[in-house]
This record gives structure tokens, sequence and C-alpha cells, in this order.
């Protein structure tokens, strides 16, 4: 039976824009339907023309029919009455109004709908936060957004939408904003809140990972159109449309054949020994005083080899990024030694490290934030020429070069940032960090804000700028997979701790630390049997409070092994906090690993 | 919260003796009371004037310090030492602190209240008729000075009155004189206030219109306000309980301490309207050099920005539960 069924739709914005141009798709019963594709291509319009929320200004043609009533055209008022209660959405950023506790925003949510009374509003309302995995709900329903980590807010957002068991809800990138644990909890919420009402789902998604596991049927979309739709199994295993074959190849996944790499003997080019990160917390208003010390960094320890990539892998808060913004200081860390080039970084003088920082760049995350929006590239490429000294006359044509270099062409040059897209703005920011031929290369999650294809092209960029000029990548990421591709060496961090390091074929083949285990395991596979056939193990928990002192493992609470121990070993693991042992290629921190370290 | 709180309003209370302490010693340096008793006719001899600045602290060859430690002394009994004419000025203080609240607080509340709804109301209907026209208004009062806009209230006010035939308004002084019976006075107050209000809550208004429309701008898109629209609010609930709610929260320390200082800043709506409060006596004892006056008002001034503050800090704290955590921890 079909709940809802949508036909040529074309939605335009106000400068013009056709955002969706003439789709059609029909939504069955307690189905899950997928909508892949890269950004612009019209997913997250399509799905606010269905709710009635575009914004301003956008008009919409065609026709949305909900168990075969017409949506498009219809007041405010008498959308507001379908909205939440038969259709709901899920929205990427689990946005609740701040200055209202979670609780009140479940029961409005039921309120505006059925004249329920207040309390039994509210007595749902943590019904509904126990039911989407919430500890404590009726206590929590009196807590505010600020006071939930974003996995938590994002099922709060689901609470709501299923508050009053709509036939259909829209979920627009659920995950795309939260980690790859939390992500694979937050999904298996989902599932169990649509099994708990029987609604629909329809999944839009960039991730052809998290829609095989999760989607009956698939549509692909491209610049507002429909390119194709099928059954989950079939556009993975034989898809029609060349476009859908080309996303499915550009996505990075784990696993192939990966020879074991013997380390190279090179010279050590980078060295980190215990390198501490503390943030104090400060409290009081005319008085300052430490209230607590967060352990950004809590005793660190690798070198990265000439030619090597490194790559910090590890939940969002667990200090990957500050250990690189520490090392990029070059300046004497709060404790502990960072060894570049031979120089260590607390005997350097300020002219050193001005001669010291031109081997060593960086790459950020978000390249429209990292790019001065009011500069020419021209001018953001030569910005580091100029600071170092370069002559003007030799500065335009190294930016000419530059930017051949990184695949961008001399006409760039002229553009401002926001005439870009987002992969040639990367490539901007890799130009800039290569401006004074470094040797070294931090790069913080320099593909996490890009699409699959431009995902893929930044990488094959960045291993080939490796192999040319004989570059050192310490790569800061998030996403297992795109590690697994470029990575030689993988360090997981965890609430400030190493806790495993190898080289990534053996670690990703056989990790040894359950957490390196449960990260992998959460990473979903892009192929609907594989996907759907894994056994697979989850964390419990959010990551702890950084502030508290654990005695102990620091990953007791949310070890899935740690449980499952015989008393006598448990307790090893509440007494003794574990360290790495001596220095070799491979290292684990755990009492119990999963496999053996240095028998092979 | 309680303990934030105390903690936030003795760090104010310094702030005030700081604040009271060199408006003294800046109105004791820079005043000069002697030429005033001087310039006067016939003029008294030197003996004379020497002794009545003595009397009253204000002689400028007694050394500063000296002088600011009489002050002090007074103060701190909570005395404010006497004003030229030799009264004493507590009780003047009190009667024009008086007669400045009567006319600032009704003034700004309506002001504000008025400009903070028509300002989000602009925000919601940006770029239409009404935004326009609202935000025209705001424009044109905040370009038009306070004298000129009094003025032109009372030349409205008097046209109004003529084509009626009847004293509707009036505008000179808190009410007329040998107005009879306690009723009939109250209402003879009530109406010498309307023009005043008005000319204060117009002023007042144009600035929290124009402030209101901008942050309500800012969380017309926002998410949570799509998120609370989603779940099947209407447009306009949306607004008023999750946009306008945390829209105000900014507003909330401006409204406090521009009200904390709307005790000294009525001083042209004083002076025209011939209300003899604290803006009016100050501007008239700085002329005079009264030392004492003009220290004892400043030291007014100064305690009013104490309440603002807490009401600040109360107010924003309920509206932001962030802000509570804050405190807290």
């Amino acid at each position: 039976m079909t709940v809802l069924r949508v036909t040529d739709l074309e939605v335009g914005y106000a400068g013009g824009a056709r955002a969706v141009r003439g789709v059609s798709v029909t939504v069955g019963a307690g189905e899950v339907l997928g909508i892949v594709g890269e950004s612009g291509a019209g997913k997250t319009a399509l799905a606010l023309a269905v709710m009635g929320l575009l914004p301003g200004g956008a008009t919409v043609a065609g026709s949305v029919r909900l168990h075969d009533e017409e949506l498009v055209g219809r007041s405010d008022a008498e959308l507001s009455r379908v909205r939440g209660k038969d259709l709901a959405m899920v929205f990427q950023e689990p946005a609740l109004t701040p200055v209202h506790t979670v609780g009140d925003q479940i029961a409005e949510t039921v309120r505006v709908h059925c004249g329920v009374t207040r309390a039994a509003a509210r007595a749902r309302a943590a019904e509904l936060l126990d039911l989407v995995g919430i500890p404590g709900a009726a206590r929590r329903a009196r807590a505010y957004p600020h006071e939930f980590s974003g996995g938590m807010r994002q099922r709060v957002m689901i609470a709501m939408a299923i508050a009053n068991e709509p036939s259909v809800i829209l979920a627009d990138e659920p995950t795309a904003a939260l980690d790859v644990t939390v992500q694979a909890r937050v999904l298996d919420v989902l599932r169990a809140a649509k099994e708990a009402v029987g609604a629909a789902i329809v999944l839009i998604t960039h991730d052809l990972g998290v829609i095989a596991g999760f989607a009956d049927r698939v549509m692909v979309m491209r610049g507002g159109k429909v390119v194709e739709t099928g059954p989950v199994e079939q556009i993975y295993r034989e898809p029609r449309a060349a476009y859908t074959a080309g996303l499915l190849r550009s996505i990075p996944r784990i696993g192939g054949a990966d020879a074991p790499r013997p380390r190279p003997e090179r010279p050590v080019v980078l060295r980190v020994d215990g390198l501490v990160r503390h943030h104090p917390v400060l409290k009081g208003t005319l008085v300052r005083r430490r209230a607590g010390t967060v352990r950004a960094v809590d005793g660190i320890g690798f070198d990265v080899r000439e030619g090597e990539t490194l790559a910090l892998v590890g939940e969002s808060g667990c200090g990957k990024t500050t250990a690189l913004m520490e090392i990029l200081r070059l300046s004497r860390p709060q404790e502990g030694r960072v060894v570049v080039l031979g120089q260590d970084t607390a005997s350097l003088n300020a002219a050193r490290r001005k001669a010291l920082r031109r081997d060593v760049q960086v790459v950020f995350q978000d390249p429209a934030a990292s790019l001065n929006p009011r500069m020419r590239v021209a001018g953001i490429v030569a910005e580091p020429l100029t600071t170092h000294g370069v002559p003007a006359s030799l500065i335009k044509g190294r930016v000419g070069e530059l930017l051949e270099q990184v695949g961008l062409k001399t006409e760039h040059a002229r553009r401002y940032p926001h005439e870009l897209s987002g992969g040639q703005r990367q490539r901007v920011g890799i130009a800039r960090a290569l401006a004074l031929e470094p040797r070294i290369l931090l790069l913080d999650e320099p593909v996490a804000a890009l699409d699959g294809s431009a995902q893929a092209a930044v990488i094959a960029l960045l291993e080939g700028l490796r192999e040319r000029l004989g570059l050192t990548y310490l790569f800061v990421a998030h996403d297992l997979a795109v590690v697994h591709r470029i990575a030689d060496r993988v360090a997981v961090m965890h609430m400030g701790r190493i806790v495993e390091i190898g080289p990534v074929g053996d670690l990703y083949r056989a990790p040894a630390h359950p957490y390196t285990r449960a990260l992998l395991d959460a990473v979903p596979v892009p192929d609907p049997l594989l996907e759907r056939g894994r056994r697979r193990v989850l964390l419990r928990g959010d990551t702890p409070d950084p502030m508290t002192p654990v005695r102990g493992c620091r990953f007791r609470s949310r070890c899935p092994r740690y449980p499952m121990l015989p008393a006598a070993d448990g307790r090893l693991c509440e007494e003794q906090d574990p360290s790495p042992g001596r220095e070799t290629d491979r290292l684990v921190a755990c009492h119990h690993p999963l496999v053996t370290i240095g028998a092979e | 919260m309680a303990g934030f709180l105390v903690r936030r309003l003795v760090g104010r209370g310094v702030l005030v003796v700081l604040a009271g302490s060199l408006a003294y010693l800046l109105a004791a340096g820079v005043l000069d009371p002697r030429a005033e008793f001087e310039g006067r006719a016939p003029r008294p001899p030197e003996a004379v004037v020497e002794a009545r600045l003595s009397a009253l602290n204000l002689s400028d060859r007694v050394p500063l310090a000296s002088r600011y430690r009489i002050w002090a002394r007074g103060v701190l009994h909570g005395d404010f030492g006497r004003t030229q004419e030799g009264e004493p000025v507590n009780a003047e203080l009190w009667r024009r602190l008086g007669v400045s609240l009567r006319l600032s607080v009704p003034g700004s509340v309506i002001g504000s209240v008025l400009g903070v709804l028509l300002g989000a109301y602009a925000a919601v209907r940006r770029g239409q008729g009404a935004d326009r026209v609202i935000t025209a208004g705001s424009y044109l009062l905040l370009a038009v000075p306070v004298f000129v806009l009094a003025a032109l209230l009372q030349m409205a006010a008097a046209t109004a009155n003529d084509a009626m035939g009847v004293r509707v308004f009036a505008w000179v002084g808190e009410s007329t004189p040998g107005e009879p019976g306690a009723f009939r006075g109250l209402v003879d107050q009530a109406r010498h206030l309307v023009l005043p209000t008005a000319t204060i809550a117009l002023a007042q208004f144009a600035l929290y219109c124009r402030y209101q429309r901008g942050l309500m701008l800012d969380v017309l898109h926002a998410d949570f306000v799509r998120t609370a629209r989603a779940r099947g609010l209407r447009r306009r609930r949306a607004l008023l309980r999750h946009g306008l709610r945390t829209a105000l929260i900014p507003m909330i320390t401006y409204f406090s301490y521009a009200s904390g200082l709307l005790v000294l800043s009525g001083v042209f709506t004083e002076k025209i309207f011939g209300r003899h409060g604290l803006g009016e006596w100050l501007v008239d004892s700085i002329t005079r050099g009264d030392v004492n006056a003009v220290a004892a008002i400043e030291c007014a001034a100064a305690c009013a920005v104490l309440p603002a503050g807490l009401v600040s800090d109360v107010l924003s704290g309920l509206l932001d539960p962030r802000l509570r955590a804050g405190a807290a921890a």
C-alpha cells in the first residue's frame, strides 16, 4: 500500500535555481526508501518540499499525496495539522530550542496534535525518551538540550518524530554530524522506533554504507533528477546507470588486498614523546579558580618516518586535533617532547622556530572557514611566500605552479573562495600548505567536509603529492575507510591516549584493542548482504566526561570485553591504567588484548 | 544561583564606591562654588563667603583630601551634605528621584515592550509593507533629537486640545496647581504624564525596535524553529514560543542597563516639560557649581546600575538555561 506518492515534483529557489526537476517516487507502508546523491542533488529540497517547509521565495509544482491527500498548495495551518502527526522529519542538525527542556519540547509535539493533559503529555515524553534509549528518561526529560551530547540530541529528535506515530518519517542525513560509533547506535534507535510505530522511512544520505544496511529500496538522485530507483541489492550488485556505478566505485572501502609492507628504513622526521596538553576549567567571576582539568592529550608518543603517513583516529573529543595543534605550535609542550626534523621544539628560539615553520604546514578540515573570504585564490596561496620573504618577482610564477600541482587552472587564481566548489577550495588549502615546500604536512580531517567523489579526488591528489614531493603526512581523521586508503600506520586515540598503534593492514585485519574493534565494526559496509549479515560489537554509553579522573583503564566503562572477564582479570582493569608497552612498531594499551602482539 | 548573584552584587558594590568617590573628587576639583557666592549682588564680604563655604565643606582652601574625608564620612552615615542654599541634599534627592522614576519607568517599559514586539513583527514580515513602515518610523524617530520630538508632541497636543475644545493634554509641570480632590488630583497627574512619557517611550521604542528586528532575523531561519514547525507548530507559534524567546536573551542586558541609566538620561524631557527631576537638577547644579548636589546625583546614578545589573542577571538566568548552568559551575 502506498502511503506517500510524489508526482512530477519541481522545486525552484528564489535565485532561479531549479533544485528538484520532475521527481516522482512512491513510498509503501512500513518501507524504508533510501535517497542517495551528492550535495546539490536536490535531496534536501525534495524532503522540505514534501514537508512544506521550503524557505520563503521557493516555488513548488507537482503533487505530493499522503494517504491520497494532496499536500502541495495547502496553507500553513492545514499543513501544521499533518506535520509531526502523520508526517515527521529528522534533520541533519539535531537542533532543539535551547531555552526549553527536552521533555517540554517532546510534550509540546504531543499536545499540539491531540488534546491530552499536560501531565499525560509529560509522561508520554518520558516514555518516548526511554524508547529511544536515553537512560533515566524521567529525570533527563527535565534537562536542557545543551546538557545532551549530539547523539543523544539526535535520539530526542527521533523521539519527537515518532511521538504521534506518523506513517512516514523523513530523515535527512540523520547521522552525518555524528561519530561513527554514535551513528551505528542512532541508526539502531531509528530502526527500533520504526518497528515500534510501523512508520515508513525516507532516509536521505550521501553515505552508501548507511543505506546498504538500512534501506529496502534506493533512489539515486543527481542534479534534481532521479537517476535510477530499485531494490537495494540490485542497485549495489548491478547498477543500471553509469553514475550509480561511479558513485559506488568512489566509496573508500575497508578490506581488499593489502600486502604487509615492511616499514621503510628511513630517518624519523617527527617524534612525539609523552606529549601532554591539559586545559584548566575555570569557574567564578571575580576570582577565577581552577575547578577541574580536561585531559585533552594525556601522554602520547609516536614517530613518523620520512615519506610515511601516520593517521590519528578516534571519536570527536578524543584529543586528536589537540595533539596536531600541539605539534604545530612548535614550542615547549606542557609535558613531554616534540622533535621535528631532529630539532626539539622546546629548545627553539623565535628565528629558528620561524625557519622550521617552512617545513611543517597544515591543511584544515573546513575549507570554507580556513580561507579568507575577502582574498582571491592567488593572494591566499601567495601569503605564506610573502610572509617568508620570497621576492615578489618570483611569487606569481610560483603561485601558478602550485595551482597546477593541485589540479587547479590558472583562471582559478582570480576567483574568490565562495566561487569555488568544496573540493576546489580544499585544493587551494593544500596549495597554500605546499607553497613553502614543506617536508611534513599536518592534515586535520582534510576530506571530512567533502562529498564522495570530491573526497576520492582529494585523497588521490594527496597520494600523488606524497609520491612526487616525498612528503610526510600526519593525518587526523575519524573516517576509518579514508584512513585505510591513505595511511601506512594508524594510531587509535581514546580520551587523550593512544590505545593502539600499528601498520594499517595489521591493525584493520586483527585489531588488538576492543576499542579499535568497535570502531571498525561501527563502519557500515557499502554492501547490503555483507552489512546485514555481519555481527557487530557496539560500544555502550558515550565517551565519559573528560573532567572526571578515572582509576584504572579509561575505556572500562564502555568496554564490551570488561564485563565478560573473570573477576581476577577484571580487577587489573579497575586498578591499573594500561600503558602501551615498550616501543615497537605495534603497540596496544590493554590488559587483555584481543590478539597477542609481538607473536608474529 | 543565589550565591552567584551575591558575588555579582558584591563586585558591583565595589564599583559603586569607586564611581561615587571619583564623581565627588572630580566635582570638587573642577567646580567653583566660590565664584557663585562672589557673583551674588551685593557681593558678600570675603570672610562671610569663606565662612559659608567652610560650613558647607565647599572651601577650595581646604585640601581636597580632607574635604573628601568629611564628605565620605557623611555619606557613610547616609548624609550627602547640604546644597549651596543650605538645604539638606538628601531630602531634595529623594523627592527628585521620585519625580524622575514616575516619568522614566512607564516610558521605558512602554517603549521597550512596544519596540520588542514591533521589531520582532517587522523581522517576521521582512521586506513587506509592515516591515517598511516600522523600519521607516523607527529610523525617523532615531534621527529626531529628543527636544525636537518633545516640541512636536506639544504642538500636536495643543492642536488636539483646540480641536476638541477641552484641555485633554497638559504638559507643564507635574500637576495643575490647586486641583482639588484626591481622585481628580491623580487624574490630573496622569494627564500631565502623557506627553513626557510618550517622548521617552518613542525614543526608547526606536532603539529597541531596531535591535530586536536584527536579533529576530537571526533566529527566523534557525534550525530549531524549523524543527518546531516540522513537529506541527504553526509558523506564528513556532516563532513566538521558540524564536522570540531565544532572540530576547541578548536584549535583556541592554534593557537592564539602559533602564538603570534612564534616571539621568531624561534630562531633556524633564527640562522641556518643567518636571523637576534628577536630570534637570544635575544640569542646574553643575552650572551653579554645587559640588555636594552633583556628587549625590552621581552616586544615585551609580547605585541605579546596581539593581539594573541584578535584574539583568536574574532575567538572563530565567530566560537562558545555559547561563544558569554557567552560574552553577
